[in-house]
């Protein structure tokens, strides 16, 4: 019992950064919701994998190509297809996001087929261990994804808080023409935020795919964790995005563990729909 | 005064030839299946079903301006509702289609005061959101057959199937005409560009927007059991697959996004796509919507109809 407590909140971590991720681009990008985020997510997996296969890293060391890459590629999709698209009202912008998730779930499709892949093989002196502490064992690999999410969350609140850039981003989420004044491109900060977002999204992706298989067509099931933890967590708020994490990771545990995986979801969404009906600013609600 | 007087004459005339037009169309249409091999008449079933649920997309997120993300929740449902009826309550195919229909129409009403008061970006998502509680909710449900699914058995050939589809689109499209060409139509374009605006002009923005979830619910229902009789199963994963959306978003985005005739030309495109590539390269057929999406977004916005509405109002201008 207390193990799958646990197991749900250390899951839930990775599910933060995740959403997170897709918390940044929505503040940070005047309201675009990233409905590739998914795909993001499974494409950091894939990434990691193929690092891991050709190069024979550990798939935590893969991290430092995958996420590079992984900016890159977010920076050049919003800077010169999403930004020709800013001027129309955010809901316009979504057909053109969803194609290009589609473009990305498919070529992965095309590289790698249709079956289920995981990272777990590839590390095996941490990943299929079990760890024994105060008479509980957990997996050893939920407590890494827990102490990454806190470390990478950190990281991120230092950033925006104390970095030039961090608070170049949090102007223009605020308004993006002054900013312009002050010598701030807001259409190269937000390549900048879309590139962060992938790269969460990506680093989200290297630890799913260390905890759990995956697919190409995985995509939709992380943007629905992502929007579920924004949602009940609150956009726009790194502290909302952990505590949106932990209730998701918690709900997923505890309905897997009573009645079924099936309902775990089913349960999940029932209370994002519920949450967005009645208090669509989350829990924190609005505070970058 | 001249030039309306010219642009009145010619409306008149494109009108008949319109008329005429339709007419041979559904004539050749009644006839096709007389000539051509199955293969075709497939096709052509999958153009008309595909049609009838662009039409009404693009009635529900281009004309209303309501992005619905999570489409695919009404066409899974009313698939799933016409295999209950057909196959295990043992009905006529009409009836449980029609059941279908009822249906969908029922769970739009229900889900109207949740969803419809949503703007915007939580339409979308709240859509989106949905569709997911029905997908999980068909997976985790063994009298359906959980995850695995079921099979359809209904007795028909795909020769029965073509007609149905036929009346199916026309009446989608007639629908869709009516509506765009009425008043409603023209609450829809207002509440489209500025729906606070619309509402302190005398719009009643609830109830139109309520009148397009719950036609659009109705086609995609019927649309989505048309489907699944021909595929003869169903399951969770094809019934609540985010290629329904994914496919009339791409129809509508190609023909033209707020044309009437754009969505058809759309569907027969996507439909040829699915047809040739769908089932060899399934990876491939995809990964060209999604380019046709960003390509038509990107560089012509108005899809081909606008182009074409374009082009002839530029030659009308001209003068004969």
């Amino acid at each position: 019992m207390i193990e799958v407590i646990l197991m749900g909140i250390f899951v839930g971590g990775v599910y933060g950064i995740v959403g997170l991720g897709l918390s940044l681009i929505f503040t940070g990008i005047r309201y675009t919701m990233n409905v590739s985020h998914g795909q993001m997510v499974v494409l950091g997996c894939y990434l990691s994998f193929s690092t891991v296969t050709l190069l024979r890293l550990d798939p935590l060391l893969s991290a430092l190509v995958v996420l590079p890459v992984v900016f890159c590629i977010g920076l050049a999709l919003q800077y010169s297809l999403i930004n020709r698209v800013m001027l129309r009202e955010p809901a316009g912008r979504i057909p053109l996001i969803l194609g290009i998730g589609l473009i990305v779930e498919n070529f992965l499709l095309i590289l790698y087929g249709p079956d289920a892949k995981s990272l777990t093989p590839y590390a095996p002196s941490y990943a299929g261990r079990s760890i024994t502490l105060f008479g509980i064992s957990l997996p050893f690999i939920y407590l890494i994804d827990f102490i990454a999410a806190m470390a990478a969350m950190i990281f991120v609140y230092i950033f925006l808080k104390y970095t030039f850039i961090g608070r170049a981003i949090r102007a223009t989420s605020e308004d993006p023409i002054t900013v312009n004044l002050f010598g701030v491109n807001d259409k190269r900060m937000y390549a900048i935020t879309f590139g962060i977002g992938a790269v969460l999204a990506a680093l989200g992706g290297i630890f799913v795919g260390l905890t759990y298989a995956f697919e190409p067509s995985y995509g939709h099931i992380y943007l629905g964790m992502a929007f579920s933890v924004i949602i009940l967590g609150g956009i726009g708020s790194i502290r909302g995005a952990l505590v949106g994490g932990v209730i998701v990771g918690l709900v997923q545990a505890l309905a897997s563990y009573y009645i079924g995986i099936a309902y775990a979801f089913l349960i999940q969404n029932l209370i994002t729909l519920i949450v967005l009906y009645l208090k669509p600013e989350g829990i924190f609600g609005y505070e970058v | 005064m001249k030039k309306n007087t010219v642009s009145f004459e010619n409306i008149k005339l494109s009108k008949d030839i319109r008329f005429y037009l339709i007419i041979g169309g559904i004539i050749v249409a009644l006839l096709v299946p007389l000539g051509l091999g199955p293969d075709w008449i497939t096709l052509f079933f999958l153009f008309f079903t595909y049609t009838a649920m662009a039409e009404v997309y693009n009635l529900l997120s281009g004309y209303s301006g309501m992005l619905a993300l999570g489409f695919h929740g009404f066409v899974g449902f009313g698939g799933y509702i016409t295999a209950i009826a057909c196959t295990l309550w043992g009905l006529h195919l009409l009836v449980s289609m029609f059941i279908s229909g009822t249906m969908c129409v029922l769970l739009a009403l229900a889900t109207s005061f949740l969803i419809i008061k949503m703007r915007g970006l939580y339409f979308a998502m709240g859509t989106l959101v949905s569709a997911s509680v029905l997908f999980y909710w068909f997976q985790g449900w063994s009298y359906v057959g959980g995850g695995y699914g079921m099979p359809i058995v209904a007795h028909v050939t795909v020769y029965d199937l073509y007609y149905i589809s036929l009346v199916i689109a026309i009446a989608s499209i007639f629908v869709a005409y009516i509506i765009v060409q009425s008043r409603v139509g023209l609450r829809l374009k207002a509440i489209a560009d500025d729906d606070i605006a619309a509402e302190s002009y005398g719009v009643d923005v609830f109830k139109t927007k309520l009148l397009c979830w719950v036609i659009s619910s109705f086609f995609a229902g019927i649309s989505g059991s048309l489907y699944f009789i021909y595929s003869g199963f169903i399951s969770p994963a094809a019934a609540f697959a985010f290629y329904w959306t994914l496919s009339s978003i791409t129809a509508t985005v190609f023909g033209g996004v707020r044309t009437i005739l754009g969505p058809i030309i759309g569907a027969f495109f996507v439909v040829w796509l699915r047809q040739t590539f769908l089932v060899e390269f399934p990876g491939l057929a995809m990964l060209v919507y999604g380019v046709i999406i960003v390509a038509m977004v990107l560089v012509f916005p108005r899809g081909i109809m606008g182009y074409v509405h374009a082009f002839l109002t530029r030659r009308k201008m001209r003068g004969p």
